[in-house]
């Protein structure tokens, strides 16, 4: 029985449910149509196809305007029997860091507060694999040093990744193809993925992205490298925008020793596999049981 | 007006030019470290300055050899007047990289950030990043092997001056010619181990099967039988293109000199930016900096942003 049968004027649940109304009428109001579409934009994984359609429209226009140049948004779904996997051999790696930066410059990082989704570790080599001690600064004349080992580490797209499991809003996930991606969109920017990832593999926007338009990459893919607003997070998706159209990574066609090494684990004749075969691969700290898909090895 | 100044200032930052004195040794360009074999250059600069009656604008083309590019360069070579020399490169892979240079230039950018505090981006290092990795590649269409520099420093064929009944075949160090070649290459390998004595123009296998210049892997492959092994099922060397299709790859002699085939040292990029120092907005600063300049300039100081933001 409601207050107002009673004739006892408002209830305080009366009251509360017609302020939220009037607030929401006019925080609506204050919106313009796209802005409305998306604050009511769902998560990647579960807009149906024509929401995809739409949402995709809307951030090719809205890229567009912002940068000045045309700008494609893909939303290339996994292919079918295909899971992908990436080898790295450390007794090529000389520690020459133009991965990291072919990275940055194909997946569209801010330049400025500095992103980079790959870090080159210099390690003593007689302390062996070893993460502890590894130095991400080194900066002598010319690499590789001697008695010097370089452990470039990414995203090691686990198998069982403890990012997704923490993401209290499900805005990350493991694609069919193994590739771990954030909706951007969906992010709140919490963190918890952060401190979950053993890798250091994720990175938040702390700041606004510094991203000049005359060096967009404007082939993006939603999962991908399109432009990120501050207060996200991102992460090394294994050039999604190049692999799902059949394409090596940047990194693995940048590096000058052809340390970098990638392919479909599904596929028996793929590089990937022939690596697995006949070389002894690690990964890094597998008593996590995180199963990365990302194995290192030593071919000399 | 504008556009002509925005374009000749782009064309110029490709080019960098410099006059050579001889005898000089080619080490790097900007920041992609490109290592010339000096004995081509050398043996170049012996003939068009041995006064063979050419004219003083004496012109030639070699192919030199850079190992951190992975693909054939073409120098050209001009003689200028006043005994003056000018050394253009052109990277066949920095396809849009003119480049000149001559002794030892600096490297730009890389190592001179010891505080950790700037921010480097992919376009400090545009020659780098300018490769075309499709080259020759069609979707669905057939892998493709890159082209093998040539290491003959612009002499072809090599029976012009090797007459295989004047051959002596006897072990020996090379002082009259061929000197600047410095072998290092396996503990006790000379030149007929490879090149075939009787037909100079050709490599031979340890059959004695004679072979092409192009197919010099597969005399790679007799002693390094791992690596050859793991090269052809694509885990050794670079390979660029499709993981589900055509894919590009470089042959040995890409990234390894024949006669030194240790990979040589590179340049490192920049470090990353160190957390401390993150967030300083100096590239920012140093964009509306430059957009203010251009503001405030005529066309002419219009082009100078430009070439400080290739400095960067």
């Amino acid at each position: 029985m409601s207050g107002a049968e009673r004739g006892e004027g408002l209830t305080r649940r009366e009251a509360l449910a017609a302020g939220g109304a009037t607030l929401a009428a006019l925080f609506l109001s204050a919106c313009s149509g796209e802005g409305l579409e998306a604050f009511f934009q769902k998560r990647f994984n579960e807009l149906s196809l024509d929401d995809v359609r739409r949402v995709i429209d809307r951030l090719q226009r809205t890229y567009t305007q912002r940068f000045g140049k045309a700008v494609t948004v893909a939303d290339t779904p996994a292919q079918d029997g295909v899971l992908f996997g990436y080898g790295l051999d450390l007794s090529h790696c000389i520690g020459c860091r133009r991965c990291a930066y072919a990275c940055v410059k194909e997946n569209n990082q801010s330049r400025d507060p500095q992103i980079q989704w790959i870090r080159v570790l210099r390690q003593r080599r007689d302390k062996g694999v070893s993460l502890e001690g590894a130095d991400p600064y080194y900066n002598p004349e010319k690499v590789p040093e001697e008695g010097f080992l370089y452990i470039p580490v990414q995203c090691q797209q686990c198998e069982n990744p403890p990012c997704t499991k923490v993401c209290p809003v499900g805005a990350t996930w493991k694609e069919r193809d193994g590739i771990v991606v954030v909706d951007y969109d969906w992010c709140i920017g919490c963190r918890c993925c952060v401190s979950a990832c053993p890798y250091g593999a994720r990175h938040m926007n702390w700041g606004d992205p510094y991203l000049p338009p005359e060096e967009l990459n404007a082939d993006t893919h939603y999962l991908g490298n399109r432009p990120r607003p501050r207060g996200v997070i991102e992460k090394c998706t294994f050039c999604i925008q190049r692999v799902r159209k059949g394409r090596y990574p940047a990194c693995v066609e940048i590096c000058p020793v052809g340390a970098r090494k990638f392919g479909n684990l599904l596929d028996p004749k793929s590089e990937i596999r022939y690596l697995l075969e006949h070389k002894r691969v690690f990964v890094l700290k597998a008593e996590l049981k995180t199963e990365p898909k990302f194995f290192y090895f030593f071919s000399a | 007006v504008a556009t002509i100044v925005s374009v000749t200032s782009k064309i110029l930052r490709q080019i960098e030019m410099r006059i050579v004195f001889p005898p000089f040794e080619v080490d790097h360009n900007r920041l992609a470290t490109y290592t010339f074999a000096p004995q081509n250059l050398v043996h170049f600069w012996s003939r068009i300055g041995s006064g063979d009656g050419r004219a003083a604008r004496t012109r030639g083309t070699l192919d030199a050899w850079h190992d951190a590019c992975t693909s054939p360069s073409t120098m050209s070579v001009s003689r200028l007047r006043l005994g003056l020399h000018l050394v253009l490169g052109f990277c066949a892979s920095v396809s849009l990289g003119i480049f000149a240079y001559a002794g030892s230039s600096g490297p730009e950018g890389a190592a001179q950030d010891v505080t950790g505090a700037k921010p480097h981006g992919p376009a400090d290092f545009r020659s780098l990043f300018m490769f075309n990795p499709l080259k020759g590649l069609k979707k669905g269409g057939g892998d493709v092997y890159a082209q093998q520099p040539s290491i003959s420093g612009g002499y072809w064929p090599c029976s012009e001056c090797h007459n295989p009944k004047k051959e002596n075949l006897t072990r020996r160090v090379l002082v009259k010619d061929h000197d600047r070649i410095e072998l290092h290459h396996g503990e006790d390998l000379w030149c007929l181990d490879c090149h075939s004595g009787n037909n100079m123009d050709r490599l031979h296998l340890a059959s004695g099967e004679l072979i092409e210049f192009e197919d010099a892997s597969r005399l790679c492959g007799q002693c390094h039988g791992a690596p050859y092994k793991d090269w052809q099922a694509g885990a050794h060397g670079q390979r660029t293109g499709y993981w589900d299709g055509p894919k590009r790859t470089l042959v040995c002699l890409n990234c390894h000199w024949p006669h030194s085939p240790r990979f040589k040292q590179l340049e490192p990029l920049p470090p990353p930016v160190r957390p401390e120092f993150l967030g300083l907005g100096l590239l920012r600063e140093a964009a509306a900096e430059r957009e203010r300049l251009a503001g405030e300039g005529s066309a002419e100081e219009g082009a100078k942003p430009e070439a400080e933001r290739s400095k960067e």
